[in-house]
């Protein structure tokens, strides 16, 4: 009897975290799961959570849409981490397909001068619970760990439109100074996942 | 001398004219075209595919979509196809379509924007590829990545 008080709620959520697809004001999930870094090391989401906030983006080596913002987005990763907002990189793609291999991901990192982690989601399960089917694909968590927007870089196709509005950016800055987030969700045209 | 100007002539002039037929066949559309061709489908189904030349899954599933429009269109399923290539890329595009099959309508979207996105569906996350079945410009079916053949037919048969 005693055992079943703790069998429940374990049970309960590993089928949170088993079927979890996260929305506007949902919790950051998958926070334990191990994931290998650019450099070598084992690291989960855990490990990245900021003071002020996360980010986490889905993201690859060789989709048109992610190297047409891949500027914009390295440039906010690296600027915001300096602000205490927690930045991560995740690829879920198969890495059988052509460009997406770890070696890959080191040399993207290196030439784009990541100073944040890009971890392999080795199931692309990471993807699945937090509902990624694309890239790249922004979840942005307040400090409360709760999702507060989802979706595009910014206002472009394949890259930034002149004059276009920065989605994240200003997510972020409204993040950061307390505001509430003005626009929560935006779609943005990608390159689907190749789940494993 | 002439005979064999008049041979190369009819030789030359077919190959000229499906090449006309194939660009013919491929325009450029904004979300409002986009908007316009979905509402204003003349089939009672319409299926529309998202597509771009240089997505590999999307390549991959291309002869098991033209296989299913070569099945249904004769049965009044009526077929468009998006492209989100660049629009500079029209001959590119013009090209795929006529190395696999060219009588199929295409429209390159001009712009990558949500209002393109929002001008397909309102349920499409943007991901490529995509696909649509619409019927009076109501949205019955949809699905994001590729699909087998036997997949599109369960699907397009389920609405016919």
């Amino acid at each position: 009897m005693k055992k079943m008080k703790y069998a429940i709620p374990v049970l309960l959520l590993s089928t949170i975290s088993a079927d979890a697809v996260i929305g506007l004001g949902d919790k950051i999930v998958d926070t334990r799961v191990k994931m290998r870094n650019i450099d070598g090391s084992m690291k989960t989401i855990a490990d990245e959570i900021g003071k002020k906030g996360t980010l986490v983006i889905f993201t690859c080596n060789h989709c048109p849409f992610v190297i047409g913002w891949q500027n914009t987005m390295v440039e906010i990763g690296n600027a915001y981490k300096k602000k205490g907002v927690g930045v991560v990189f995740i690829n879920s793609n198969d890495p059988t397909v052509k460009g997406d291999t770890f070696e890959g991901m080191q040399k993207l990192a290196k030439k784009e001068h990541y100073t944040f982690s890009y971890l392999v989601d080795s199931t692309s399960d990471v993807a699945r619970h937090f509902g990624a089917k694309k890239t790249p694909d922004v979840f942005l968590f307040n400090a409360d760990r709760k999702l507060v927007y989802q979706g595009a870089v910014g206002e472009g196709g394949r890259g930034p439109l002149p004059g276009g509005e920065s989605f994240l950016k200003n997510a972020l800055d409204e993040l950061l100074e307390g505001k509430p987030i003005s626009k929560k969700q935006t779609k943005a045209i990608g390159c689907s996942i190749k789940f494993r | 001398m002439i005979k064999q100007y008049l041979i190369l002539f009819f030789v030359a002039l077919p190959i000229f004219l499906s090449g006309c037929h194939n660009s013919q066949r491929v325009q450029l559309a904004t979300p409002e075209n986009i908007r316009a061709h979905i509402q204003n489908g003349s089939a009672d189904l319409l299926l529309v595919h998202v597509w771009a030349t240089w997505c590999a899954p999307c390549r991959e599933e291309f002869s098991e979509l033209v296989q299913a429009y070569d099945h249904f269109s004769p049965l009044g399923v009526q077929f468009l196809l998006i492209s989100t290539d660049e629009p500079g890329t029209h001959r590119q595009v013009a090209r795929f379509l006529a190395d696999h099959h060219p009588d199929i309508n295409t429209l390159i979207a001009t712009e990558l924007s949500e209002d393109t996105i929002q001008s397909v569906s309102s349920m499409w996350s943007g991901t490529l590829p995509a696909t649509f079945l619409f019927r009076g410009g109501i949205q019955m079916d949809e699905w994001e990545g590729a699909r087998s053949l036997e997949q599109y037919h369960a699907a397009i048969h389920a609405l016919l």
